[in-house]
């Protein structure tokens, strides 16, 4: 009895040991298989300032393998120079499904002294894009992510914005957000508030064109729909 | 475009006051001395002082009270009877006065009683003209190098001011001063007075359409700080007017005057269009026609920062090289706090500032700091400082002393020799001399002989700043004079205010979690509470990326169990010190949406909609026939997630100034704080074989306080990613923006 409950739990360590450690492995290969090279990547397809991707640069990863029997995981990197990244896996492909760096675009300014309303003003001197460059530059970033612009509804754009001031008027800021909504959405769902259709929202900045943030949302890993072959 | 104009003119002598208000009386009472007054019209605007007087209509003296002739204000009011062919209605106001010497009293009134009879029924006349046809005018002055000019307004019209020091100067060449339109009634200009010793200013009032760029004028070479002077007159009431450079929103001003400063030297050199566009209160646009500018700058800062939490990038490419620069950073009071110097030999000055001041002492956040780079050509050696020796034998300084500020910068005490007083005061006498009789009687009584000193001297305080331009002055011998952003010559500048930012703020969190009873509590309670443990963790984490006070309200997660419980929530979420403006809460919900934290089997208790409206004062009224939808909030939120059944269906979004109907572009339009609200559409399950809500809650707060810049979307779309099946019995409703971020 004895003999077998020392099998036992040798048994149960080796299994919990090789375990973690295909589990580190899995993570691991992940890590640098997939999220080095798809943010690499990511970086120099979207002309974002070139980063060392060595461990002295990486503030934060995480990796989540799924736990409900679905093959593939999610995972975040965020960089200590403010870029963070998101990914979704399906097992066999995955890709960047977010992105932003530490461009703040938007202030709540109510109560603010003169001083700072100034400062925050004072941001769109250094605009360059007015709303029709700035969606051609956000349109830029949406095709080089693989979508098609016959697969959504046209973007919606809107410039950033402080509020407050003195008259509680606000006012824009240097950065444009474009919506797409993929072409089956429903504008009645919409209206209804639903947050779980099928979306891609941009952010770039009209300082220096850069993108400043990319969010993809309910639709496969690779391509705008199921049906589509690839991107 | 051609103008037509309503024109307000005024004048007054230097050192002087003069006022024309809304009503004779008005008048007389602002001042706290005895006046005298004379009154006169005329047709002809700019030459009210060469008619006549008895071309006059009147000249009057003031009622007894005001009489003592110690001061002696005349009023020239013209106005035409009818309005001439065009529509053009012209109108001129001209206002001087002077401080009429003791002596001369009698003389003074005995000049004016001829006119005391028409001159009453003119004031009458002159105060129902004010009365009825503003603007009304004002003027005084606030400091010896400027004055303001006030008036009441017309709402939403545009107003020009324009001066000249000679009054034969034809209009078309009167130097414009300001432009400006304004909601509010009464409109204040402040204008600096010219060396001159009388300056007459014009208040112009466009009454034909168009929105117009004043100053400066297409295809005009400019450098460094501009002001772009605009007109608009458009109809309706002007909400704001916005300025472009190269099709790119720079600027909005929607009060005050319509002149925007502009930096030339953070653009590039060469060729810039520019125009404004105003907009309407019936949302109309109206936009000028561009006019072209050469932008010419030795020295650019391109991109400078306005905005900083621990560093600033000086970027500046110089025309001048091999050049000296230098560094000065100043706060608020204009006190320099900072300096650095360099050289370089190919005009590229690369560096940046620390936040820190001269002695290494982290500067305040929370405030504004001015930094300005000088560059020179170099050739004047090393050393910012300058000996007293070295600068009194090049700019004849007779002695220098310094001293250190509390930031460590040196600051200095220049003697120099000053003008001889005689010499000025025969200038002003040649300038009396040539007066006529009439602008004597007017002029300011001259000061008494000073005394002849050919040896004057005179203390001079000079920053660090004013210390390297004159070192660098004196060294470049025969250079071109500093001149910030001055084309050419061999020194430039180029500045730019920044803001250190502090932590960004916003208000606490309410975490709130329904104890649940029975078996289901013990189950739960524990895992639910574990949730709460971990939001709680990630809400501190969040703060100590992005800072301010964004802690969760009294550290503790409020427990929602007895109905003295709900008393305590409602006084959390009303609370403003601190502030609370997120709200968190796991459990019941009703089956229409409209109540939280309900006891189970007592629906009728917890948290209702109909006490939270009232409670915060937020409410939404929608459209009904030609009422326009109506959103009242005293306290909105900035985000609610009610993470139960329902939530997302009732009129909790209202409660909380998010309402529903109100998209997300409404408060981007509208440049309103952001704000969104989150709730399940449907019914949420909870079991032991199903703990996907709550898993599904986790991932979202980890993914939206774990990176306080990811959107709320993103972490709705990352804990979907990661758990699926959550949403099988419900939808999450997102109301509002769908990029709101943590750290906003």
């Amino acid at each position: 009895m004895k003999a077998n409950v020392t099998l036992f739990c040798s048994i149960a360590l080796l299994i919990f040991f090789v375990g973690r450690a295909v589990g580190k492995e899995k993570t691991e290969i992940f890590f640098q298989e997939k999220m080095i090279p798809l943010a690499q990547e990511f970086v120099k397809r979207n002309g974002l300032q070139p980063i060392d991707f060595g461990t002295n640069n990486i503030k934060k990863c995480q990796i989540q393998f799924f736990t409900d029997g679905r093959p593939g995981c999610t995972a975040t990197l965020a960089l200590k120079n403010g870029y963070w990244f998101y990914f979704n896996s399906d097992g066999q492909n995955a890709e960047v499904w977010d992105f932003n760096d530490y461009t703040k675009t938007y202030y709540a300014l109510e109560g603010a002294p003169k001083e700072k309303i100034d400062a925050v003003k004072a941001l769109n001197l250094r605009n360059k894009l007015s709303k029709t460059s700035a969606l051609e530059v956000a349109e830029k970033f949406f095709k080089l992510q693989g979508h098609k612009e016959k697969n959504f509804h046209p973007a919606e754009l809107h410039q950033s914005y402080w509020s407050g001031g003195g008259d509680n008027r606000g006012g824009e800021l240097p950065y444009y957000e474009i919506t797409w909504y993929r072409k089956d959405v429903k504008k009645t769902d919409r209206d209804a508030g639903i947050a779980t259709l099928p979306i891609v929202i941009i952010e770039v900045s009209g300082i220096d064109s850069h993108l400043i943030s990319y969010t993809k949302g309910f639709m496969p890993i690779g391509k705008d729909f199921e049906t589509d072959k690839s991107k | 475009m051609a103008r037509t104009v309503k024109t307000v003119r005024f004048f007054y002598f230097k050192s002087q006051l003069a006022f024309l208000s809304q009503s004779a009386k008005t008048f007389v009472s602002s001042f706290n001395k005895p006046i005298c007054v004379a009154l006169a019209a005329t047709q002809t605007p700019g030459k009210a002082d060469q008619l006549p007087l008895s071309r006059r209509n009147s000249i009057q003296r003031m009622p007894r009270h005001a009489q003592v002739g110690a001061h002696l204000v005349r009023f020239v009011v013209g106005r035409l009877g009818r309005l001439p062919p065009g529509g053009a209605r012209v109108c001129a106001f001209q206002v001087f006065w002077r401080k009429q010497p003791a002596k001369k009293k009698t003389k003074i009134m005995k000049t004016i009683p001829k006119t005391i009879m028409a001159g009453a029924l003119v004031l009458a006349l002159t105060t129902n003209i004010f009365a009825q046809s503003p603007p009304y005018l004002a003027i005084s002055q606030d400091s010896t190098t400027t004055v303001q000019i006030n008036w009441t307004n017309q709402v939403g019209t545009t107003y020009r001011v324009l001066s000249t020091s000679d009054l034969t100067t034809p209009l078309s060449l009167w130097t414009p001063l300001e432009d400006a339109f304004s909601e509010d009634v009464t409109v204040s200009v402040g204008a600096s007075i010219a060396v001159t010793p009388i300056d007459f200013f014009n208040v112009e009032i466009p009454t034909n359409s168009g929105v117009q760029i004043f100053s400066p004028t297409n295809e005009e070479t400019v450098s460094g700080v501009i002001t772009v002077g605009v007109g608009a007159q458009i109809g309706t009431q002007i909400q704001g007017v916005n300025l472009y450079l190269d099709d790119a929103l720079i600027g909005f001003i929607d009060s005050g005057g319509i002149a925007f400063s502009l930096d030339t030297t953070h653009f590039t050199n060469g060729l810039h269009t520019l125009y404004v566009s105003a907009n309407d209160s019936g949302n109309g646009t109206t936009t000028s026609d561009p006019i072209t500018l050469d932008f010419e700058n030795p020295v650019r800062w391109l991109d400078a920062d306005s905005l900083f939490q621990s560093f600033v990038p000086i970027d500046v490419e110089s025309d001048i090289f091999p050049a000296d620069w230098a560094v000065f950073v100043a706060d608020t009071n204009g006190t320099i706090v900072r300096t650095f110097s360099g050289s370089t030999s190919d005009g590229n000055i690369n560096t940046n500032w620390d936040g820190n001041d001269n002695d290494g002492a982290t500067l305040p956040d929370e405030s504004a700091y001015t930094i300005t780079v000088v560059v020179t050509s170099s050739g004047s050696g090393d050393s910012m400082m300058m000996t007293a020796s070295s600068l009194a034998s090049t700019s004849g300084a007779t002695s220098v002393s310094s001293t250190t500020n509390p930031h460590g910068v040196p600051e200095y005490t220049v003697q120099k020799p000053a003008p001889n007083p005689l010499t000025a005061y025969l200038e002003i006498l040649a300038i009396y001399n040539q007066l006529t009789p009439q602008e004597k009687l007017i002029y300011p009584p001259l000061p008494p002989v000073p005394a002849n000193n050919p040896y004057a001297t005179t203390l001079v305080k000079m920053s660090a700043q004013d210390m390297f331009l004159a070192q660098h002055q004196t060294a470049n011998t025969g250079t071109t004079p500093m001149d910030a952003g001055s084309g050419g010559g061999s020194s430039g500048s180029t500045s730019t205010t920044v803001w250190r930012e502090a932590a960004w703020n916003s208000g606490e969190i309410v975490l709130t979690r329904q104890n649940l009873n029975g078996t289901a509590g013990l189950v739960y309670n524990g895992v639910v509470a574990n949730l709460f443990d971990n939001i709680r963790t990630l809400v501190t984490s969040a703060q100590g990326d992005i800072g301010g006070d964004r802690e969760t309200y009294e550290g503790s997660v409020l427990l929602m169990q007895h109905n003295g419980d709900f008393g305590q929530v409602k006084d959390a979420l009303a609370s403003s010190s601190p502030n609370t403006r997120e709200f968190y809460f796991w459990g019941h919900g009703a089956i229409d949406g409209n109540a939280i934290g309900y006891r189970e089997g007592t629906p009728n208790d917890g948290i209702k909609v109909s006490d939270l409206k009232p409670l915060l004062g937020n409410y939404y009224l929608p459209q009904v026939g030609n009422s326009s939808q109506k959103i009242i909030t005293h306290k909105p939120f900035d985000f609610v997630f009610l993470d139960g059944c329902m939530t997302g269906v009732g009129s909790f979004p209202e409660a909380f100034g998010i309402p529903k109907a109100v998209a997300s572009s409404t408060y981007d339009d509208n440049h309103k704080h952001k704000r969104a609200f989150m709730g399940w559409n449907g019914t949420i399950s909870l079991s032991i074989l199903d703990t996907e809500s709550l898993n599904w809650s986790l991932a979202f707060w980890n993914t939206w306080l774990g990176n306080p810049n990811s959107g709320v979307e993103a972490a709705v779309i990352q804990a979907f990613n990661q758990h699926p099946s959550a949403g099988d019995g419900a939808t999450i409703a997102l109301y509002g923006s769908k990029l709101l971020k943590w750290n906003d």
